[in-house]
């Protein structure tokens, strides 16, 4: 039985005049509980299972500027999983059901009048996965899952300025649950010699009223402080279909080469276009050097990373008029270098130095991902320089 | 088994702790500053009864769309102009002006006729080192024609204030508390 609580207040501050600069121009404040039950049965023919409840209230109060409403929302669920091993095969499957209930507190648009407004929502999700061993050098991996995702209260009720992305955000009150089926497969291998390995996973999702943020050009708001982008909150029916693919390289004990890819093709199935806001393709390789451990220095490394993301050319077909404030930004390429050590202080004290420098080659440029890309660049050349200090408890 | 509920009635306890500690009135009164109304009077020299033209979002932010008045000016005039801000939803109307004059050496007017528009606005009042504030300004006329102004308010959150006089309306040093353009008629 777990039993956890947290509270976060989170305050925004805005440049305003003297009379009102003491106090938070929005004030959050979100008190959790969470409670959560579970029971593992005893292993039974290679069957082993937990099953659980789980409860979660959360009471979200602000003060000052609208954005999201006052909420209280309670959450309840029961789930099961059952894992089965044998010889050369893993199975696994698990259900969840999930009922949760928002009552809330929303500003009438437009006004200052508030209205009482609730909403119930069960999800429900079951999964299967297997897990198959052929020989000593593979590992293969599928899973099939059904799924339901409940709309969050942003998603449904948020309806004013985000001072952190300079948007304006509206939410949808007729939002109901995601639909997904999920079908993932991936094999991994390595060879003999374990200098030599790779990973592929691809993985096929079939969202029905997929919720996604739908810039909204044509309605830009303005206010006395200029025009905001609008971002609506809407559904669809959508399929996101992607491949990882990893290869790590190690042709002796100090070298690795570690080279990635990353693809999604999302499409909105109800319209037959593409989604909007979605990751372009990335590609990154990266070439790292271990030294070998010294008396006082232990897992020491130098690593160079290259980055490169393409221009998202998959974007909804704009002939009809715009559906984005801004075209997305031109591929990018970035170098990174990193630089760690370890430097065992006492036995239980290892304390990790870090030093590394991102994007190197101080390269400007803009992630079609990130809401800022409308106003301003992404970081310029950032040094950083990290220390891990352990915390452990005597045994 | 008596610890085991002892565990649980404490567990208990702190939950409806919790709970009472952090119950808050719904729809609770908003403390943020809002600026819903910038008016400009214009007064023509040489006498005759004074213009005010305003650009008002009376709900704030979001909800209904705000209103624009037409700048209708007479041509081959001048006018000196009165700025004003104000915070309608306040009861009473709460007059931001007045923290703008005391807080002069941070803020900064800028006004910005589109080309043809036949207007040009000069004479802003200074702040305390000498430098524009424009809270007042003087707007001359030529010819009839149309066109548009953009007020511009920039705020410097640097303390003391790094306002210099040769700061574009872009400024790195400062940022927008209002952004409004008024079109404009010469008539």
């Amino acid at each position: 039985m777990q039993l956890a609580g947290q509270f976060n207040n989170r305050k925004e501050y805005d440049i305003v005049r003297a009379s009102s600069s003491k106090t938070p121009q929005l004030n959050l404040s979100i008190s959790t509980l969470s409670e959560d039950i579970s029971w593992e049965h005893p292993s039974w023919h290679n069957l082993q299972g937990t099953v659980g409840v789980a409860a979660m209230q959360q009471d979200n109060a602000y003060a000052g500027r609208y954005f999201i409403p006052n909420y209280q929302s309670n959450t309840w669920g029961a789930y099961v999983l059952e894992k089965w091993a044998r010889h050369r095969w893993e199975l696994q499957a698990g259900a969840r059901y999930d009922n949760k209930h928002i009552s809330t507190n929303r500003l009438l648009s437009g006004g200052s009048s508030f209205d009482q407004y609730d909403f119930q929502f069960s999800t429900f999700a079951g999964s299967v996965h297997a897990a198959f061993k052929p020989g000593n050098h593979w590992k293969i991996n599928s899973a099939l899952s059904l799924s339901q995702r409940a709309p969050h209260v942003n998603e449904l009720l948020s309806n004013g300025i985000h001072h952190g992305t300079a948007t304006y955000e509206e939410g949808d009150i007729n939002l109901h649950p995601e639909k997904g089926i999920n079908l993932s497969l991936g094999v991994q291998w390595h060879n003999e010699a374990n200098t030599l390995s790779a990973e592929v996973d691809v993985y096929h999702n079939r969202i029905d009223d997929f919720i996604y943020r739908q810039p909204v050009p044509e309605e830009p708001v303005l206010t006395i402080a200029g025009a905001f982008p609008k971002i609506r909150y809407q559904q669809a029916d959508a399929s996101l279909t992607g491949l990882d693919l990893s290869v790590v390289v190690r042709p002796r004990q100090s070298l690795e080469w570690t080279s990635r890819a990353s693809l999604l093709r999302a499409r909105n199935r109800q319209i037959g276009d593409w989604l909007t806001q979605m990751p372009a393709d990335r590609f990154s390789t990266a070439l790292a050097y271990n030294f070998r451990d010294h008396k006082k220095l232990l897992g020491s490394y130098v690593s160079v990373e290259w980055q490169q993301v393409l221009e998202q050319t998959r974007i909804p077909d704009e002939s009809q008029g715009k559906v984005d404030y801004k075209v997305p930004p031109a591929a990018y390429a970035l170098i990174n270098l990193h630089a760690s050590t370890t430097i065992p202080l006492t036995a239980r004290m290892p304390v990790t130095v870090s030093i590394g420098v991102r994007n190197l080659l101080n390269k400007v440029y803009r992630d079609y991902l990130n809401s800022m890309r409308y106003f301003a660049d992404e970081m310029g050349r950032n040094i950083y320089l990290r220390l891990k200090l352990p915390i452990t408890s005597r045994q | 088994m008596k610890r085991q509920f002892l565990r649980l009635s404490v567990a208990a306890l702190l939950v409806a702790t919790a709970f009472t500690a952090c119950k808050k009135d719904k729809g609770e009164t908003n403390e943020e500053e809002v600026i819903t109304t910038l008016q400009l009077t214009f007064t023509p020299q040489g006498g005759g009864s004074p213009l005010v033209y305003k650009f008002e979002d009376a709900d704030g932010p979001g909800g209904a769309a705000p209103t624009i008045d037409q700048i209708v000016l007479a041509p081959s005039k001048s006018y000196d102009v009165a700025l004003q801000l104000l915070n309608k939803t306040a009861n009473p109307v709460e007059d931001i002006t007045e923290e703008i004059e005391e807080e002069a050496a941070a803020h900064r007017f800028y006004f910005t006729p589109a080309t043809g528009s036949n207007i040009t606005v000069s004479g802003l009042d200074k702040d305390a080192n000498g430098v524009d504030l424009g809270l007042h300004s003087v707007w001359t006329t030529t010819a009839a024609a149309t066109g548009s102004v953009k007020v511009t308010l920039r705020h410097y959150p640097a303390v003391p204030p790094n306002k210099a006089a040769a700061d574009a309306v872009d400024s790195q040093k400062s940022g927008t508390d209002i952004e409004a353009t008024f079109t404009t008629k010469i008539q």
